[in-house]
């Protein structure tokens, strides 16, 4: 405030006037100050500051006049000082607004907490003319911010172990720890006056304006109006208290809710005191608002911080407890403390016993050493046990544990965190489950594919099963057949200095017991057990014998041959294998019955390549292959031998392979070759080669072109044979056949030759008759011509019958010629009842001779047959004959041949020539056709067998049969001519 | 000119006919007459019986044979000639017949002066007084 000097006594008047009213103007202020329960002070502009209220000086216990100016600075806390000065000087150079907190020494030498707020007062020019500022006692406030401060210190340390495993819910926990945060900022505070009697509003300070949201431009506002701010909630009880209080004349403190025009709810603090008159009655009420909002905030924070916490450890199944170790009292635990450890949460902590009674009993002793460690060691401590809920459940339990010191660094207690990890630990369970599965499986699976024969793969099999599943003994045995005459182990492992129980690769006999094992295993689809544990006992002697206490096995089946067993003995206990084991176990059987059937299929593919080669050695049979690509000859083994070069040798170059062929088939062998690769004709060539020793082969080789989807060729494969010894048997059974030929040609002669002898007196006669004829026509004609005169008449019909006697003669002999003449076999197609009347005329005589009597039946609608008709004569011949001397054993009279033919099927032609003689015996019948076999004294017995040659090399068929009412019928059949 | 011979003719039996004609074509060149017959049982049936004076006779023919066909005459009481002529000649026909009393027995084809020789035994030589 700038006062300015008048003149004279008017003047002087108004001043005294102005003085006093100023004075009272002072003294009403200084009384307003002295009603307020901060501390006072005003400054000038400068910033020197001009006036500090009594609070001060009593609070300070340092006199007005020791702290005007900057000198209030010395009360300060030290620490204070320097920001206090610089903010301060800092808002007069500005001139804003002063807000600031430090602490002020108070008259005993404690420093308490100030709010310090100061504002400019500006004349109607708005110059300032004055600071005026007002410090607040905010000690409590802080001490409360120190009390939740440490509140959450605690919450803290107990929460520090959970933070780790929580931290996915800590982002609401930092939200609370920001409200707090916020919460240290002190309220700010209005300050209010009111007259007793009339309820009017002297004083409203500009915080009052600003935390209940009035206008400061409006001027005052009415008790009502400020009443109206009040929450509904909270108007009745709030008026009661100021209606008591001031009724009584009393101090009041109490908090309520107010509700600013945008309805904002804030929470607010009143402290108010009465102003006594002179007379002792209470005048006015001077009070103060505080917006305690944040505060109260923080504190609904803080409470839902907590909520937050609990939430989080009934997630994360953690709950948080503390315990006295000295007597054992559980001081505190949180709800999810209770459900971990298997407690109702609505009762209080249980003691240590019956706790203790939860503990798995193969924990205790664990519990009880470390704790006693820890309590001795006051450490931190960590601890994996379980628990039996009562349901019987067991839970894995983790519990962390820090202990908490005391002042005087004595163990006050332990705090910590129970955390329920059963799920955890049975996923990691399983996951370590199923890693030992896979490391298993690529034990074995690795075992498998580093062999490729048998032998060595089930040793290698069984080598990582032994260590896989710890046993005792692993084993194979095969053939896992109850009705196998016997079994025989393949394989077997042992635990090092175990013995074995097989005799590895030996016959056993099949005895019920294995057979047993076998049918068991052959029956399940899976692995089968056998020990005190399992669904079949351990037989009685294999235990004994080889001291089995358990063994599991199964039938491995392999697509290509009988099944094995596989199985694992354990030999020190009645070992029951887990789930787990068991189906690895399986799994390997599997993978060992791909294995087998692979390596057996190849085994059976070597041995077919091994018979194939082997096959091709015998035969000498080759095969090569020609890639055009290249123009590089392979052979197989033999092709190689064929060829006269070292089996397995690299392959040959085309070129070289020429060179290899004799010299005169090279050209043709070249030109088959380019033939087949155009798409002529197939290649399939005889050629002669000549091995590097000079030996010359004779091959048969043929092959097929391979070509691409365009059609051009890209190799040739084809076999080649070696055949030189089948060409030189060729050679020699054609020479032979030639010569068996000859042979029955000749012995064909000789017999018609000796048919013809038979033939010989009928024959003579035949001859004679014309000759004699002749003769004596001769002689006739001589003496018919002699006569005097000549008789020519008969001189003439003597010629005549020279002439026809000749004749006939000479028909007699050429009918007989081609008989006897040695003439190779030359067939025609031929009409066969013009032969058999050639043969009867050749015949007839000697029937006649021997008084038989013929008859024909010969058809006339045959098929001409083809043949040769010498031979055919002659069998005929032959037949007629043997009927001829069979009859001759009968009477003149009974002698009867019938000779017919017929169409005989298939559309062929049957001779039969019948017979009246005494028949054929049945047991001659057989032998009949056989050489030399013969019923005639001096007969050769080999008429029958050249005629059933001869008929069979026409592709007919010889039999005979007996005659009824006697004699024998023999019958010949003789395909048609084809070409007919 | 009528001669004995004319009355008592020469019969030739043969089942062969060019055997037969020629055969009576050389015994009528010497003059004597002839009867022929293709059978030994055509013979007997015909009426000659009584008026021939010599047989030349086949012995195989169908039928009645040559020998048996001299036994059958002898045993009927005709005591005429026979001269056979076989192609067949084996020694047990020829004792058989000489024994019967055949004059001759000849082979085919047969000499000529033979028959002639056999049939002037038969008939007397002054018969074969035409030979010239």
């Amino acid at each position: 405030m700038r006062l300015t000097a008048g003149d004279g006594s008017a003047m002087n008047r108004e001043r005294r006037i102005a003085e006093e009213a100023l004075r009272e103007s002072e003294q009403s202020w200084r009384s307003l100050t002295e009603a307020l329960p901060q501390l006072v002070w005003s400054a000038t502009p400068d910033g020197a500051c001009d006036y500090f209220s009594t609070q001060w000086t009593e609070y300070t216990g340092v006199a007005e006049s020791e702290l005007l100016g900057w000198r209030w600075m010395d009360v300060l806390h030290p620490d204070d000082r320097h920001g206090t000065r610089q903010f301060w000087m800092d808002s007069v150079a500005g001139r804003r607004p002063y807000d600031v907190e430090y602490r002020v020494r108070r008259s005993d030498g404690a420093y308490g907490w100030f709010k310090t707020r100061g504002v400019p007062i500006r004349d109607g020019d708005g110059n300032i003319v004055k600071w005026f500022g007002t410090c607040t006692d905010i000690t409590d406030g802080k001490r409360t911010e120190e009390a939740l401060r440490q509140r959450e210190q605690e919450l803290w340390k107990a929460r520090s172990d959970l933070e780790r495993k929580v931290a996915e819910r800590t982002a609401e926990l930092r939200r609370s720890e920001a409200y707090l945060a916020e919460a240290q900022g002190l309220t700010r505070t209005g300050s209010w006056a009111m007259g007793v009697a009339n309820r009017e509003i002297v004083h409203l300070s500009a915080q009052f304006y600003q935390i209940f949201g009035l206008d400061p431009e409006g001027g005052i506002p009415s008790f009502q109006t400020i009443r109206e701010r009040i929450h509904p909630d909270d108007l009745s009880a709030a008026a009661e208290v100021f209606r008591t209080a001031i009724r009584a004349g009393k101090r009041f403190e109490m908090d309520h809710r107010i509700v600013l025009p945008d309805g904002a709810v804030r929470f607010i603090h009143s402290v108010a005191h009465p102003v006594f008159n002179t007379s002792g009655n209470p005048v006015e009420f001077v009070g103060t608002v505080m917006d305690v909002t944040e505060r109260k905030r923080a504190e609904g924070a803080l409470r839902e911080s907590e909520s937050y916490l609990a939430e989080a450890q009934r997630l994360s199944h953690t709950g948080s407890l503390a315990w006295v170790p000295a007597t054992g009292e559980s001081r505190y635990w949180s709800e999810e403390c209770f459900r971990v450890i298997g407690f109702d949460p609505a009762e209080v902590p249980p003691p240590f016993e019956a706790i203790f009674q939860r503990i798995h009993p193969d924990d205790q002793a664990r519990m009880t050493g470390l704790l006693e460690q820890a309590t001795r060691d006051r450490d931190d401590f960590t601890l994996d046990f379980r628990v039996i809920h009562p349901d019987g459940e067991t839970r894995d339990i983790h519990l962390v544990a820090h202990p908490a010191l005391s002042a005087s660094g004595d163990l006050a207690e332990f705090v910590g965190t129970v955390i329920d990890v059963t799920e955890r630990k049975q996923a990691d369970e399983e996951r370590q489950a199923h890693l030992w599965f896979l490391e298993s499986m690529d034990k074995v699976n690795r075992a498998i594919q580093g062999a490729n024969d048998l032998e060595r793969m089930t040793s290698d099999v069984l080598d990582a099963v032994l260590s896989i599943f710890a046993c005792d003994r692993a084993w194979l045995v095969y053939p896992c057949d109850p009705d196998a005459p016997s079994w025989r182990a393949t394989m077997e492992h042992t635990r090092p200095g175990f013995p074995g129980a097989f005799a590895l690769g030996t016959d056993l006999p099949m005895d019920a017991e294995v057979a047993n094992v076998f049918q068991t295993a052959r029956a399940s689809s899976g692995v089968v057990q056998f020990g005190a544990a399992a669904d079949h006992p351990v037989p009685a002697q294999l235990a004994e014998r080889f001291a089995i206490k358990s063994l599991i096995g199964m039938a491995v089946c392999p697509k290509v041959d009988k099944p094995y067993m596989f199985g694992l003995h354990e030999c020190s206990y009645p070992r029951l294998w887990t789930a787990r084991e068991q189906r690895l176990f399986q799994e390997v059987g599997r993978r060992m019955g791909d294995a087998l059937t692979g390596l057996l299929m190849l085994r059976n593919l070597r041995e077919s390549e091994g018979k194939l080669e082997e096959a091709q050695r015998v035969a000498h049979v080759g095969y090569w292959e020609r890639d055009l690509a290249t123009d590089l000859i392979t052979w197989s083994d033999e092709g190689f031998r064929i060829f006269g070069l070292a089996p397995g040798q690299s392959r040959v170059p085309f070129k070289g392979y020429q060179e290899l062929i004799h010299a005169e088939d090279r050209q043709r062998i070249v030109a088959a070759v380019a033939e087949a690769l155009r798409g002529g004709s197939r290649y399939d060539v005889e050629y002669r080669l000549v091995r590097p020793d000079g030996q010359v082969r004779i091959v048969h080789s043929q092959g097929d072109v391979m070509r691409d989807e365009s059609g051009r060729p890209r190799r040739m494969f084809g076999i080649v044979q070696d055949v030189t010894e089948r060409k030189q048997a060729d050679e020699n059974l054609r020479e032979s056949e030639r010569r068996y030929r000859e042979a029955q040609m000749q012995l064909a002669h000789v017999n018609r030759l000796t048919t013809m002898g038979q033939l010989m007196a009928s024959i003579a006669h035949e001859v004679n008759q014309p000759i004699a004829t002749a003769v004596t026509s001769a002689n006739a004609g001589l003496r018919w011509l002699a006569a005097r005169p000549p008789n020519l008449d008969e001189v003439r019909n003597a010629f005549d019958l020279i002439i026809k006697a000749g004749n006939q003669a000479g028909e007699v002999i050429g009918r007989n010629r081609a008989l006897i003449k040695k003439v190779p076999a030359q067939k025609a197609a031929l009409d066969i009842n013009e032969t058999i009347l050639e043969t009867i005329a050749l015949a007839g005589s000697e029937m006649r001779r021997h008084c038989v009597l013929l008859q024909t039946d010969l058809a006339n609608d045959l098929p001409r047959v083809w043949g040769d008709r010498v031979h055919l004569q002659q069998v005929t011949l032959n037949l007629i004959m043997n009927a001829i001397e069979a009859m001759s054993e009968v009477s003149e009279a009974s002698r009867e041949l019938l000779i017919g033919t017929r169409v005989g099927a298939p559309d062929g032609v049957i001779v039969s020539v019948w017979d009246s003689g005494p028949g054929l015996k049945p047991e001659s019948l057989d032998r009949l056709f056989d050489p030399f076999y013969t019923t005639k004294p001096g007969g050769m017995g080999m008429g029958l067998s050249i005629c059933r040659s001869i008929v069979e090399a026409h592709g007919g068929r010889l039999w005979a049969t007996a005659n009824a009412p006697r004699g024998a019928v023999f019958q010949f059949t003789l395909p048609r001519d084809d070409a007919a | 000119m009528v001669r004995l011979s004319e009355l008592s003719a020469i019969a030739i039996i043969d089942d062969d006919e060019w055997v037969r004609a020629s055969t009576s074509s050389l015994v009528r060149s010497y003059g004597y007459t002839v009867r022929t017959f293709a059978s030994a049982e055509e013979f007997l049936q015909s009426r000659h019986l009584s008026d021939t004076s010599c047989v030349i006779s086949d012995v195989r023919m169908p039928g009645m044979s040559g020998v048996e066909l001299h036994a059958h005459l002898l045993s009927r009481g005709h005591r005429m000639p026979f001269i056979f002529i076989t192609a067949f000649p084996d020694e047990s026909n020829l004792a058989r017949a000489m024994d019967a009393g055949a004059i001759g027995f000849l082979g085919k084809p047969f000499d000529e002066s033979r028959l002639v020789g056999c049939l002037k035994a038969a008939l007397g030589s002054n018969d074969v007084g035409i030979e010239n």
